[in-house]
């Protein structure tokens, strides 16, 4: 398990550096010039070319890559600063570390995604192995055309779907002001995640109000994975049923809610987990829509606030950002997967 | 003697297809039944039926049909019978355990669920259950998934699994055919030494009529999905009475002779091709009056029964 | 009565689909109104007989504009995923008949590019290279190569070892006509399914960048984003309509494409029918 574990972190270390290049790359050419905008629209040439300095932006591209990963080091300095020290540069719109600022937005996202996936497995999983079990019948035809369905709706209309329904038609439901209600008390607690945060608090009105603004961004980033999920559930649920050791174990007595969830759901188990990586990553792209249409203060609108401010160590940050939870998530997959499905550790 | 497992009148249809079209067969306390037959007789859907674990689609109906003494026509009967009083050896070893769980695990929960018995209590039956399947090393092999194990590993182990409800009855579907060869006659010689020494009865279902002569006590004979002759494995050996049966068991023993097997003419009809007089007539050597239009009567000399218009006599042995 | 089912799947998606292109063709046909023509009278009216879809800011015809996005959309996509198979496919072929090191080198490449979830590369890529249709083809077609690149190059390996091959190779045909004659035919239906399926793809992608703002540029009309500047307006006076058809037309898209794309991959690849 251990060797495992360490041959699976060790692939991802060349991948990782790839991303990292290529974050670069896409950054730096994003056209405009930082320095001037840095500098504002009113300051001379020399101030700008000082300021050009102090950015590193004079120097050649590879040094700058350089001083990106590792720090100043590379130019002669001290040993401070670089991507391996933790420090992603200093946003050039807010001034601020970049860390610091996505940081601040990540909780939010986390909160997002996280919801919208479990609403994604609760409603897929079940109905996957329900399909299965009804195999042909209408509740299976139906699931199949919710998913076809499900992939051909983009997940920002649904969103504004959501939004006409529950908030200006049925009023149900707090409209697109983010994860709480204006000028509200933000809470403040260790992990950001409101939820969490507010449920350690023991504060339920609070609590209350960040679900309630929470569920349509939820369903809007959760729905398209519901029909991935669920068509590789069902399929992987039909494959076990007609499993020579489902028979087997009939055999042998087991009957029932064990036979379903001890055999059928844990066996079916594997594939849905492979899917779920897949649409983690899937999600952190999607999080950039659902984000804007609810106001959400994630890092989906911070990396598109910097992208159109040319703010390149955010963007840097943002893009690597995305990269890297999706590399991860893979990692955890695999890891799940060879804790669930004791085959795989043989490969 | 009464009988432990009687079946009479058993008709299962898939699709409106007859499959199975009135099977009568007994399975005798202490004694070991050899199911016999071309494939596509019907075998594995006779066994499937006892444990009421025939596929969705399947419509069964029998005549009568008693597990010691209890009516076994209610489904709820046949299913609680599953491994409590009837367990199953399967024909795909390797596949038949579950990939993700240790053998070991299914093994004692499976002992848990049909014998009430706590963790640690399970786990050392289930050792020595493992050790009664000859097994050397159960620990190691306890502790094993199943795609560590050989198949004929993974075959003890689901031996094991059978036995683990003391049941009455097991009843083993082709239970060799996927392993290898050398270990064949050891698994099966291990199968019957089991079913002895617990007392328990059995049903074999194979194809390999040498193994039969070793284990089996009496034999039945299918034919598109009927048994055409039931007798003891000495009657059925020395003067079968169908045709089918006597040219089966003649294959079968010139095989062993050395002897240059003559084969059964034509093919196994398919469930919606049988004739409904006697299904084997096109094939039949000794066909003759009423074969083709009347349904053979059942015959009963000396115990050995078979349903025939011309049986073969004894003495009159036609290779 | 399996397969007639899967026939009524292709025959609804082709029906659907071809409906979208004949929309997108005979625009100027469809479309009552010019796309693009202003008429501050009559701004924001509700769906009615003579403004089927109502009106947006500027009294633009929603359905005029609807139309006549679909010709952006459609283009876009079906130019983006030509251009990912033109690149793909080849390299595919390529890779998985040569292996060896460039075969390593080109699927770490490949790792890296998927790393980046497919939005943020697109739009990381859009913003470096410029807004306009030539580009958003460029950025969506070089997102949807990796996809083709894997498919093919597994295909070209199991092909590799069947026995047909094998009997080419006795017959002492070079490795290249090999790969042209014998294996690359092999590849076409899986690319074909695929095809599809990056088309409806490439729709939702062209919508979630025209709906950030990075798409076709305004007034042009694209769905994407014409629902992007339709919330606002149905926030404030309830305007639903402005949003709600452009989606539903990419619905409909898309949901035609997966239809295809699924019943082809049932026709191409028969075992998979009996596993359902
Ligand atoms: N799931 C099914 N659906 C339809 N027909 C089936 C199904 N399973 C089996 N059959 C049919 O039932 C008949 C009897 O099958 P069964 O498996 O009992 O034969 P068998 O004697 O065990 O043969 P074998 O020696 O091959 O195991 C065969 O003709 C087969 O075609
Ligand atoms: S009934 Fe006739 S055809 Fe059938 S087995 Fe007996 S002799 Fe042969
Ligand atoms: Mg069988």
């Amino acid at each position: 398990m251990l060797s495992y574990l360490i041959r699976r972190v060790a692939a991802l270390i060349p991948i990782l550096i790839g991303v990292t290049l290529l974050a670069f790359i896409v950054s730096h050419a994003l056209p405009g010039d930082p320095a001037r905008q840095y500098a504002g629209i009113n300051a001379s040439d020399a101030q700008v070319e000082a300021i050009r300095e102090r950015l590193g932006l004079d120097r050649s591209l590879p040094q700058q890559y350089c001083i990106y990963m590792i720090g100043d080091t590379c130019a002669g300095g001290s040993g401070k600063g670089g991507l391996l020290r933790g420090d992603l540069g200093d946003s050039i719109r807010t001034g601020f570390s970049v860390a610091e600022d996505v940081g601040a937005r990540l909780p939010a996202t986390l909160e997002l995604v996280a919801a919208g996936m479990l609403f994604a497995l609760v409603v897929a999983l079940p109905l996957g192995v329900w399909a299965a079990v009804r195999k042909g019948k209408l509740l299976d035809k139906f699931c199949r055309f919710i998913s076809t369905l499900g992939v051909a709706v983009p997940d920002f209309w649904l969103a504004m779907i959501l939004l006409l329904v529950f908030f200006i038609v049925l009023q149900w439901l707090p409209g697109p002001v983010g994860r709480l209600p204006i000028g509200a008390t933000l809470p403040d607690g260790p992990t950001g995640l409101y939820l969490v945060d507010t449920l350690v608090a023991g504060d339920w009105a609070t609590f209350w109000s960040a679900v309630k603004h929470l569920l349509l961004p939820m369903v809007a980033i959760g729905f398209p994975a519901v029909a991935p999920i669920l068509r590789l559930t069902r399929n992987a649920t039909l494959s076990v049923l007609n499993s020579d050791y489902i028979a087997f174990g009939r055999a042998a007595g087991l009957r029932g809610a064990p036979l379903y969830l001890k055999y059928v759901l844990r066996n079916a188990l594997p594939g849905a987990v492979t899917m779920t990586g897949l649409i983690a990553g899937y999600m952190i792209g999607g999080a950039v829509l659902v984000e804007r249409v609810f106001s959400w203060p994630g890092v989906g609108q911070y990396g598109y606030n910097s992208l159109i401010n040319t703010d390149y160590p955010a963007i840097q940050a943002y893009v690597l950002l995305s990269a890297v939870t999706y590399t991860v998530a893979f990692l955890i997959v695999d890891l799940v997967q060879s804790v669930i499905d004791p085959r795989v550790r043989l490969k | 003697m009464s009988a432990l497992l009687e079946v009479r009148g058993l008709e299962v249809g898939i699709g409106g297809l007859p499959i199975l079209r009135g099977v009568d067969m007994e399975v005798r306390p202490g004694e070991i039944l050899g199911v016999v037959g071309e494939t596509g007789a019907g075998k594995s859907m006779t066994a499937r039926s006892v444990l009421d674990l025939l596929p969705a689609a399947a419509t069964v109906d029998f005549a009568s049909c008693t597990f010691a003494g209890q009516d076994f026509i209610p489904p709820k009967a046949r299913q609680e019978a599953r491994g409590h009083r009837i367990g199953f050896v399967p024909q795909r070893p390797r596949g038949s355990l579950n990939p993700v769980f240790r053998v070991g695990n299914q093994l004692s929960a499976t002992l848990r669920r049909l014998r009430d018995m706590g963790r640690r209590e399970a786990k050392d039956e289930a050792l020595g259950l493992l050790r009664s399947v000859r097994i050397t090393d159960p620990e190691r092999v306890y502790r094993s998934f199943p795609h560590e194990l050989s198949g004929g590993m993974c075959q003890r182990v689901c031996i094991a699994i059978a036995l683990a409800g003391e049941p009455d009855l097991i009843i083993a579907d082709e239970p060799t055919t996927g392993l290898d060869v050398t270990i064949q006659a050891e698994i099966l010689r291990l199968l019957g030494e089991l079913i002895t020494e617990r007392n328990a009865a059995g049903m074999l279902i194979t194809h390999d009529l040498g193994v039969v002569a070793d284990v089996c006590d009496r034999v039945a004979v299918m034919y598109a999905g009927r048994v055409v002759n039931l007798g003891t494995t000495t009657e059925i050996y020395r003067e079968a009475l169908h045709p089918y049966a006597n040219r089966l068991v003649s294959i079968a023993t010139s095989l062993d002779s050395g002897g240059t097997p003559r084969e059964i003419p034509g093919r196994v009809p398919n469930p919606g091709d049988r004739l409904a007089a006697c299904a084997f007539a096109p094939r039949c050597f000794r066909a003759g009056p009423g074969c083709f239009d009347a349904e053979p009567p059942r015959i009963d000399r000396g115990g050995q029964i078979a349903f025939c218009h011309h049986p073969v006599n004894a003495g009159e042995v036609p290779r | 009565m399996t397969t007639r089912r899967y026939d009524a799947r292709l025959v609804i998606g082709l029906v659907m689909f071809g409906f979208m292109v004949a929309v997108a063709v005979f625009a100027p046909v469809i479309a009552r109104n010019d796309p693009l023509a202003i008429d501050m009278g009559n701004q924001f009216l509700p769906p009615s007989a003579d403004h089927w879809f109502g009106t947006a800011r500027l009294g633009f015809d929603v359905f005029s504009r609807v139309v006549y996005a679909a010709r952006h959309d459609l283009l876009i996509a079906v130019s983006a995923v030509v251009l990912s198979i033109a690149i793909g496919h080849p390299i595919g072929l390529l890779v998985g008949y040569v292996g060896g090191w460039g075969d390593s080198v080109t699927m770490r490449f490949l790792d890296v590019i998927q790393a980046f979830p497919a939005l943020v590369l697109a739009i990381g890529v859009l913003a470096a290279l410029g807004q306009g249709v030539r580009n958003l083809i460029l950025v969506i077609g070089i997102v949807g190569v990796p996809t083709f690149v894997r498919l093919v190059r597994a295909e070209v390996r199991s092909l590799r070892e069947h026995a047909y091959v094998e009997a080419g190779r006795a017959v002492g045909n070079s490795r290249s006509k090999i790969l042209v004659r014998y294996i690359a035919p092999g590849t076409v239906g899986t690319v074909v399914t695929q095809a599809a399926v990056s088309c409806g793809w490439a729709i939702l992608l062209a919508a979630a960048l025209g709906f950030i703002g990075l798409g076709v540029p305004l007034p042009e009309p694209e769905w994407g984003a014409m629902i992007a500047e339709g919330i606002p307006e149905m926030r404030r006076g309830g305007s639903w309509w402005i949003p709600v058809f452009p989606g539903v037309a990419i619905a409909i898209t898309v949901f035609s494409l997966s239809l295809i794309g699924e019943s082809v991959a049932d026709l191409v690849e028969p075992t998979r029918r009996k596993s359902r």
